[in-house]
């Protein structure tokens, strides 16, 4: 497994662990009633978006071995084409959905909106990435 | 200079003249004809100008008997949306927070900022990716023709 197999793959796992704690948390604070615990349920969205934008920096790359070559390039930059399209996707849903039931949004509601793009793009990249190499433990390792 | 270069430079000219006429006409309405800054806008409307960036000149000429791109240009295509991909999350990343600073967390902000949201997102993203374009191939009139 290579380091950009690793990436996607630790991309993969905060995100699994960020959403469903996200909703639930936002779950719990609907049925409590409290508010405040809605905005740490946005708080660890943001920690999951945070941490999958971050993510080169917790998977380490070994020195003195080649970690990329064009093969991988090409598979980053597909990915990054899906990427790409999913984000102009959920952006103008995002946009253009409101504006038929509302005239007004929350100002709160745009991070909101930001962090969710980023974690989906994330993880739809993660997932491309994934899906090129093959879902299995196999490719170069680094 | 080929198919690519000629279309990201004629999106360049359109949006440069959308924006300027855009402008000069919010301009013009609201310190020449004194109107209200909110009625002053409707010279946003020039803005529509930039669905002409799509209508290429090029489109409507016969094509030569030439491939029309190759693995090079491909490859140049890619690397610009990958530019205009990144360029744009700086600016989504503003647009999204700005409206917190500006008023407040506890305020509201009208629906159509979301569609200048889209607006100016397309029109950061259309520009980034021609003029990536542009500066792969060099900024000059070389290159494959077509």
């Amino acid at each position: 497994m290579n380091r950009a197999q690793k990436i996607a793959r630790f991309n993969l796992k905060i995100v699994v662990v960020g959403v469903p704690l996200t909703l639930l948390t936002i779950a719990v604070s609907w049925i409590a009633d409290q508010v405040a615990i809605i905005l740490v349920g946005f708080g660890i969205l943001w920690a999951t978006g945070l941490i999958t934008i971050l993510s080169p920096l917790f998977v380490k790359q070994e020195l003195g071995k080649i970690s990329f070559d064009e093969r991988d390039a090409i598979i980053e930059k597909k990915a990054y084409t899906i990427g790409y399209c999913t984000l102009w996707c959920i952006f103008i849903a995002c946009c253009t959905i409101p504006c038929f039931a509302l005239s007004s949004i929350p100002t709160v509601a745009l991070p909101v909106v930001l962090a969710s793009t980023l974690v989906t793009v994330r993880l739809v990249e993660s997932i491309a990435i994934l899906a090129q190499y093959g879902w299995a433990v196999r490719g170069e390792k680094s | 200079m080929n198919r690519w270069q000629k279309e990201a430079r004629f999106t360049l000219i359109v949006m440069g003249l959308t924006l300027a006429l855009s402008l000069t006409a919010v301009g013009v309405l609201r310190f020449v004809f004194d109107f209200k800054w909110h009625n002053a806008q409707a010279g946003f409307a020039f803005m529509a100008l930039m669905s002409l960036s799509r209508v290429n000149p090029s489109m409507f000429r016969i094509k030569s008997k030439k491939p029309p791109l190759d693995e090079r240009d491909l490859l140049i295509k890619g690397k610009a949306m990958i530019a205009a991909y990144w360029g744009f999350w700086p600016i989504f990343v503003l647009m999204a927070m700005a409206p917190c600073f500006v008023y407040g967390l506890n305020g509201k902000v009208p629906v159509i900022y979301l569609f200048w949201m889209v607006f100016f997102g397309m029109f950061v993203v259309m520009t980034l990716y021609s003029i990536a374009i542009l500066n792969e191939y060099g900024w000059r009139n070389k290159g494959e023709k077509s």
